[in-house]
């Protein structure tokens, strides 16, 4: 899972994947902003089949933060 | 009666403005939405989640980011958002597109309730979009009215959705977009007589004005009012994060939105307590303030910042602010209610029980975002709520629009239920 997200968080937002960690967030990537996120939660449900309610969104401040989240909607281990 | 009415969608009307004509015009462009409402609607409500999704899409794809709020609009118009907020609402969503069995011989059909006319907020007008996508989404034809000074930005966005499907083009078709001036009484009337649904956002003189046009007698009225929203916050629970979120609720829509926080209720078991809160959301807010677009603010806004600025001083409360007028936080020993509290100044107010909070909620309140452990959140807002609260969301979710919205249930208002009793089948005795 954990690969497949920065697979994800990579290519909406135009990156390398080794520029991602655990700790990169929201305002981290300059594609990464309000719009952006948005557009991650969206791609999220696409890729996961997960839809990530707004309260979960909101909360996310990092990479490990969506891991979780996944996690606990999906009930499948990182 | 002659109307000065300029619609700016359909496209095709657009360059007719109905400036001078018989208001039989406008008549005409009415009846043909009431035959769209009329007739069994050729697109599912599925179809019209799934157009809505594509226009939340080209709104993630749109180059210009620097409209404010539409991010909210994109999340929002997200399908299984819509659904959820629908579910709260409607237990069965097929009743939306049929008859559908709810007891042994009994069925609801949920219908659109017909034409819903739109007065959207000068101030904010990106919120009309809001109850334009969930009366479309119900089936409803639409009437915007935006004033004659709004920008067209709504206009762009129809344009988008009717270029999207076969779908989006008849969500499109059943939308009509006029901008007529505010003190234009015939055209006013007109538009509130056509309507099965008015919706009136905006301040206190705008919203009554609409209420005080002649309707029809089984109109529905749902008044978006001029509302305000406050904060309550424990400082022993804020981190960097939660304050950035609050201080972003605040500075978006310039502190101009009803759900936008005014002032900040603090709890404060000693002096420390609020001074570690305030120098965790001052530069927080600075830092917002600075990122966020805003609109340029004119004389009358610049000398109410600077008059309430120095209200505060000469009180002897305490202020942060920057060097121009693009921020102001004062620390105030109650709610001072002459301050005008918008354009991002926010007073932050110290108490020590929940019972002065309630005591100072004013009557109009809308939204109050809780900062507090599970224990006081539970009988803070069990009590805020009878003093007229509608909605307690934490930092960050504060001008996420949902439903029910300013305590309305919204989606029950756009539709008009319909029960049918069923014939006895043949296993019935």
């Amino acid at each position: 899972m954990r690969e497949k997200l920065f697979d994800v968080i990579a290519e909406l937002f135009k990156v390398e994947v080794q520029q991602l960690s655990d700790d990169t967030g929201p305002g981290d990537l300059p594609a990464w902003d309000s719009l952006g996120h948005v557009a991650l939660m969206a791609r999220i449900q696409e890729r996961f089949g997960t839809h990530i309610p707004v309260e979960d969104a909101i909360e996310v401040e990092s990479i490990a933060d969506l891991l979780e989240i996944l996690e606990r909607l999906t009930g499948e281990a990182k | 009666m002659s109307l000065d009415i300029e619609i700016l969608y359909p496209r095709a009307l657009s360059d007719r403005s109905l400036s001078g004509q018989d208001a039989s015009s406008f008549t005409e462009l009415v009846e043909r939405l009431q035959r769209f409402v009329r007739r069994p609607n050729p697109f599912s409500l599925d179809d019209r989640f799934a157009t809505l999704e594509g226009l939340s899409d080209r709104l993630l794809q749109g180059e210009d980011r620097t409209y404010p709020g539409l991010a909210f609009l994109a999340a929002f118009l997200r399908s299984a958002h819509l659904k959820h907020l629908l579910q709260r609402e409607i237990p069965n969503l097929a009743a939306i597109d049929r008859f559908v069995a709810t007891e042994d011989r009994k069925s609801l059909f949920i219908a659109p309730r017909g034409v819903v006319t739109h007065w959207i907020a000068g101030n904010v007008p990106l919120l009309g979009m809001f109850s334009w996508a969930l009366s479309a989404l119900l089936g409803n034809a639409n009437v915007l009215r935006m004033s004659s000074r709004q920008d067209p930005m709504l206009v762009q966005l129809i344009d988008q959705l009717a270029d999207l499907s076969d779908c989006g083009q008849s969500m499109a078709e059943r939308t009509v977009v006029v901008r007529c001036d505010r003190d234009d009484e015939a055209a006013h009337r007109s538009l509130s007589e056509c309507a099965d649904a008015r919706v009136a956002w905006g301040g206190k003189e705008a919203v009554e004005a609409i209420r005080a046009l002649p309707a029809r007698w089984d109109c529905e009225d749902i008044v978006l009012g001029p509302r305000v929203s406050l904060a309550v916050v424990d400082p022993a629970l804020i981190t960097d994060k939660i304050v950035t979120r609050l201080a972003t609720d605040i500075a978006y829509f310039d502190q101009l939105a009803c759900s936008s926080p005014q002032c900040i209720f603090v709890k404060s078991a000693d002096d420390a307590s609020v001074e570690k809160f305030v120098q965790a959301f001052v530069p927080a807010f600075e830092r917002q303030s600075r990122a966020i677009a805003r609109h340029t603010l004119d004389f009358a806004e610049t000398y109410q910042i600077s008059l309430d600025r120095t209200r505060v001083l000469v009180e002897g409360g305490e202020l942060w602010r920057d060097q121009q007028t693009q921020w102001t936080v004062a620390v105030v020993p109650e709610l001072h209610r002459e301050i005008v509290c918008a354009n991002r100044f926010v007073q932050i107010v110290p108490f020590r029980e929940f019972d002065e909070v309630c005591r100072q909620i004013p009557q109009n309140i809308q939204t109050i975002i809780t900062l507090l452990n599970a224990d006081d959140t539970n009988s803070f807002t069990t009590a805020a709520a009878l003093c007229g609260v509608c909605r307690f969301p934490r930092p960050g979710e504060g001008n996420n629009f949902e439903i029910p919205w300013d305590g309305i249930a919204l989606a029950s208002r756009l539709t008009r239920w319909i029960t049918r009793s069923d014939p006895p089948t043949e296993n019935s005795t």
